[in-house]
């Protein structure tokens, strides 16, 4: 690479494969580790071990956990005639900071995308399938994200779930930001918002 | 509408250039590459969001520069200014109107009206149906707010679709359809709107250039019918559905708007296949000076002329007509020579001498 010594090269490649992180960062974050007191690079190592380690899917909503079941799949209050589906276990966080639903969640662990290689199956599909099959569902609510993939995953589940008798499938609502003013959202918000209108 | 400054810096030829246009005519004089068409296609960018030329942002960069800018100033109704400037370098263009940070190119888009003419124009009669939807998607882009953001998603949804169809991976293609058959109807619809009207413009602009009475008509070519949004969508979908066969077969979805046509005829006969090379420039010129009217009537503006080194392929008598047309626009054109003909006896004209990057003007 440039001549660094080897140890140094081969973290300098981890760091630039993580996200968000291009090569000059890469180098520098490794220098900062190579200055930091051995105590606390252990900790960071432990930290990291733990997450690999001490972090699971739960068995029922595939959401990143540390118990399986989940807080929310296993909080015997919870309403277990509905499912919301989303994307991400940072959607199921993002949701319950709403704290009206009272529902359960699956975690889909993305969206569909043939051109990043991802189908059907490389989601949780298969174990959401296996939970409509429960006669307590009513409904299932589709919150995948309002992109063009988000939309298409959203198409998948809706065809499939139709094939179960009295389940119903809903899709949150898009379209103009609670507190946002109306001359600022762009057309297709605005053509969502429009669509979307109900009665008062 | 008015351009008032250009800045180039590190683009293509340019090391630093500051052009100052004239508000009638322009005549950039130069030999051949010598940078004349460099100052149009930067006009471009700010017009159409992209290079007309390439495709790639790289060859827009000085070589052995890291990063090329440009900044325009423009002159708008009622006094009013705007200042755009895009910086490109190698990890894509930063964009800013009026000093604020944009994330799209597709935001300068509606600032700026631009109406060319160059060589490779005459391609949108003699080349294939895809020159004929770049020259709508080009035009349509500028002056019809919104459609270049649904293109974007229209390809982007097709781009997924094609992706499983080469894969061969055929049982979930139908989620696709719904969301390209809605983004698709509305670029049908819009291109079905826009043609009729400058169809109407066109005929009357061709009559009045040939000096004849062939007709030219221009009508937009779909696979999908309906008169109404909700119409097309629900044509377009079953048309998909139709075709599924064939698309699995090839590879690629064979319908929609990637795959529909602009058709051209001169006196009902197609203008590719049977046109003289004259009534091929009449026709092409027409087109584009129809999108003239267009822009005026729908956004309240006229747009600036760009013409790129086409007097030479114009007679005597087009050359005055087309002069004529635009003397109360802004008008720039790029010229080997100082001809005599045509503008020697229009007012204000302003010669800007290019030499390799380096630009002294006169008059």
């Amino acid at each position: 690479m440039n001549g660094f010594p080897e140890p140094i090269v081969i973290l300098i490649e981890q760091f630039g494969r993580l996200p968000g992180i291009g090569p000059k960062s890469a180098q520098r974050l490794a220098f900062h580790i190579i200055s930091l007191p051995e105590d606390q690079v252990e900790t960071l190592i432990g930290a990291l071990r733990q997450v690999k380690h001490g972090l699971t899917l739960c068995e029922q909503c595939c959401a990143v956990t540390d118990v399986s079941p989940c807080a929310v799949c296993g909080d015997p209050i919870r309403d277990r005639g509905a499912i919301c589906v989303v994307q991400d276990t940072k959607d199921v966080i993002a949701l319950e900071r709403m704290r009206t639903y009272q529902g359960l969640y699956h975690v889909l662990g993305g969206a569909i995308s043939p051109i990043d290689g991802v189908g059907p199956d490389q989601l949780h599909l298969r174990e959401l399938f296996v939970r409509m099959a429960d006669d307590h569902l009513k409904e299932v609510i589709l919150a995948t994200n309002s992109t063009i993939e988000g939309e298409a995953t959203a198409q998948y589940i809706a065809r499939l779930a139709h094939g179960f008798d009295g389940l119903a499938v809903t899709r949150i609502a898009h379209g103009l930001p609670v507190g946002g003013d109306l001359e600022y959202a762009d057309e297709m918000t605005l053509a969502r918002a429009f669509e979307f209108r109900r009665p008062l | 509408m008015k351009i008032l400054r250009l800045d180039l810096l590190n683009f293509r030829a340019y090391e630093y250039s500051q052009i100052a246009f004239s508000s009638g005519l322009n005549i950039i004089l130069g030999d051949n590459a010598s940078g004349k068409t460099t100052i149009l296609e930067a006009i471009s960018m700010f017009a159409v969001g992209r290079s007309l030329r390439t495709r790639l942002d790289k060859e827009l960069i000085r070589f052995g520069h890291p990063e090329a800018q440009l900044r325009i100033k423009i002159e708008t109704l009622n006094d009013n200014y705007c200042d755009m400037a895009v910086k490109i370098g190698s990890k894509g263009k930063q964009i800013a109107v009026n000093g604020v940070r944009k994330k799209h190119m597709s935001e300068v888009l509606g600032h700026l009206y631009i109406v060319s003419f160059t060589p490779e124009s005459l391609q949108l009669i003699k080349a294939g149906p895809e020159e004929r939807r770049r020259f709508l998607n080009v035009a349509m882009a500028q002056c019809i707010h919104g459609y270049a953001e649904a293109l974007r998603s229209y390809q982007h949804i097709l781009q997924q679709r094609n992706h499983l169809l080469r894969m061969r991976q055929t049982n979930s293609l139908a989620i696709w359809n719904e969301q390209l058959s809605e983004f698709g109807a509305r670029i049908i619809i819009e291109r079905q709107r826009f043609s009729t009207e400058i169809a109407a413009g066109a005929r009357a602009l061709y009559e009045s250039l040939a000096e004849s009475s062939d007709h030219l008509s221009v009508q937009y070519r779909t696979q999908c019918s309906g008169a109404s949004f909700a119409e097309v969508k629900q044509s377009m979908e079953s048309m998909l559905a139709r075709h599924l066969q064939t698309d699995i077969m090839r590879g690629y979805t064979t319908v929609g708007p990637h795959r529909d046509d602009l058709q051209i005829l001169i006196d009902d006969h197609q203008a590719a296949k049977f046109a003289s090379q004259g009534q091929v420039r009449t026709a092409v010129l027409a087109l584009q000076l129809s999108l003239i009217d267009y822009i005026e009537a729908h956004n309240g503006e006229s747009p600036v002329i760009l013409l790129d080194d086409v007097l030479s392929e114009l007679d005597e008598h087009r050359q005055r007509q087309l002069l004529k047309f635009v003397d109360t626009m802004q008008t720039i054109i790029t010229t080997t020579h100082h001809s005599s003909t045509g503008w020697n006896s229009l007012q204000s004209v302003k010669v800007i001498r290019v030499n390799h990057g380096i630009i002294s003007s006169e008059g």
